[in-house]
């Protein structure tokens, strides 16, 4: 008798699961289908306006004959060594702020509206303290991603049940422990959400890093091929931009449920 | 550890004179306590009971050392309190088991981080995982127990740091009512075996007389204790229903009700 609901739920799920997939693709289908339609009709010169057939093309010819994989391994470096230094500065400072009201008061303000400034209007800043090598990409890439960090983890980190935290106490942890063993484990699985959102704005912010005086990197590719009218190789570039962005959020979310299998319902 | 001192006598916990307020913002003070007293004996079980706002849970987390006194003492097993310590356990209503860990790693949460090893090593954390009743689910997490484990969960993970008094703020409060007269009997059971002393705050009356060995009924405005009351009648863990037939538990439970209602009437 239980089973029959049980059962019928997990088939359902299951269905679910299914046409998810198969309405994923289908958008893409509609969307690549769409864009080959465009570029067929000829509304525009074909060396402004590629299909998606030639957009391929040259990605395989960047790929194979100009050495892309080095640009695409550039970015990615780049992509992840400031996001590292970003998470390093904001994780400490979040956590504190998160956790203690009167620290939360002082530099919550601060980091809320260095958040609104936006990140490329530190550019000439940069350029003149750090020079126009990859000190300066990477410390754009960082304050990109570093207030909003802040205020997420900050944001996350008060989410904490009092009831763990009293718990602790009673229990005879210091404000240590307390902070490393329950505050920060009890955050952990909505800290890998918050770095999930935060990547995708780092990549966003990469090709504004590598438009200014960069000879490698995706970026600086596609700043090439502007000057010789590559309208393809521009459109690779994002499409392989998109591509990365949609892996290192497939590689968070798995990471989310491989580590923290307690979250989810049985 | 304490064997080479004489072993304490007086009362498990004493409290005297304690008034809590808050300052308002209109620079004036709100006495959400007044002139609290009581004392309550060593491996007794007592229940705070009085309507809500009547600042029962501020008492307890006063006692808990999770809010400062404005004025008073109190003193568990003779000596006074400053701040959470491991003397006192505490269980909330809500449930607490930290969702990362396994039933057995919550249990032994507490001395693990004392680094208390040793107790460790002596099998506590098994025995009292025995005591409430989840054997068997020692590696199972909090998301796959029902409320009634998760309280289970809650209570062993207080009683292995051998806390002289056990709080408990409502404790069974979100259970359904089944699994609550369960609960009841099984946390009789332990800490009377376990010879732990338990300060509890309940709203439910036939909760409060089955459990107490005595009752102290609070009223509001200023939350104070009108009434301490001694149930002395037989009660059986193994058969919770047995006092609903007492005539004295039934006087009793009319005569707190009445109260009840009275303070609530005051109130409104």
């Amino acid at each position: 008798m239980a089973k029959t609901p049980l059962q019928r739920s997990y088939l359902n799920w299951d269905g679910v699961l299914g046409s998810r997939a198969v309405l994923g693709i289908l958008g893409w289908v509609l969307f690549i289908g769409g864009w080959w339609l465009a570029a067929n009709a000829e509304l525009a010169p074909q060396r402004l306006f590629p299909g998606p057939d030639q957009v391929f093309v040259s990605l395989y010819e960047l790929l194979t004959e100009k050495s892309f994989a080095l640009d695409i391994w550039a970015s990615v470096k780049r992509i992840l060594l400031s996001f590292l230094i970003a998470i390093l500065i904001a994780l400490p400072l979040g956590l504190i702020m998160g956790s203690y009201p009167k620290v939360d008061r002082t530099l919550g303000p601060l980091a809320g509206a260095f958040r609104y400034l936006p990140a490329p209007a530190f550019i000439p800043l940069l350029l003149m303290w750090l020079g126009t090598g990859e000190e300066q990409k990477i410390a754009l890439l960082v304050i990109g991603v570093l207030f909003f960090l802040i205020i997420m983890i900050s944001d996350t980190t008060r989410q904490v049940p009092k009831v763990y935290t009293e718990t602790a106490r009673t229990l005879g942890l210091n404000s240590a422990q307390i902070l490393w063993s329950v505050i920060f484990r009890y955050s952990l699985p909505g800290y890998v959400d918050v770095f999930r959102q935060m990547l995708a704005v780092s990549w966003t912010y990469l090709v504004i890093a590598e438009i200014v005086a960069s000879t490698d990197g995706i970026g600086a590719m596609m700043m090439r091929a502007k000057r010789f009218v590559h309208v393809d190789e521009i459109m690779a570039g994002i499409f392989v931009i998109g591509m990365l962005g949609l892996a290192f959020d497939a590689l968070f979310k798995a990471l989310h449920r491989g580590a923290f299998t307690y979250l989810s319902r049985t | 550890m304490t064997s080479a001192l004489p072993e304490y006598s007086g009362p498990g916990l004493k409290v005297a004179g304690v008034n809590k307020t808050y300052p308002l913002n209109s620079g004036q003070h709100l006495l959400a306590l007044s002139d609290i007293n009581f004392e309550l004996q060593k491996n007794q079980i007592g229940v705070l009971i009085g309507p809500s706002g009547c600042g029962k849970s501020t008492l307890l987390r006063l006692i808990a050392g999770l809010e400062s006194l404005s004025q008073g003492e109190i003193q568990v097993a003779g000596k006074a309190i400053s701040g959470p310590g491991v003397d006192r356990g505490m269980v909330f209503q809500d449930y607490s088991s930290f969702p990362w860990l396994t039933v057995e790693e919550n249990v032994a949460f507490g001395p693990v981080h004392r680094g208390e090893a040793l107790s460790l090593r002596e099998g506590v954390v098994e025995h009292f995982i025995r005591a409430v009743k989840l054997a068997g689910f020692e590696k199972a997490y909090p998301h796959q127990l029902s409320g009634g484990m998760q309280q289970r969960v809650a209570i062993a993970r207080s009683l292995v740091s051998n806390p002289g008094l056990l709080l408990m703020d409502e404790p069974f409060g979100a259970l359904d009512p089944e699994t609550r007269w369960q609960m009841q009997s099984l946390l009789l059971e332990v800490v009377k075996k376990e010879r732990t002393t338990v300060l509890m705050v309940s709203h439910d009356i036939e909760e409060a007389l089955y459990l107490a060995d005595v009752v102290f009924f609070m009223g509001t405005r200023p939350g104070r204790i009108l009434e301490v009351i001694h149930p002395n009648f037989e009660r059986q863990s193994d058969s919770r229903d047995a006092i609903l037939d007492v005539a004295e538990y039934r006087t009793l439970e009319k005569a707190i009700r009445q109260m009840m209602r009275a303070q609530s009437l005051a109130c409104a």
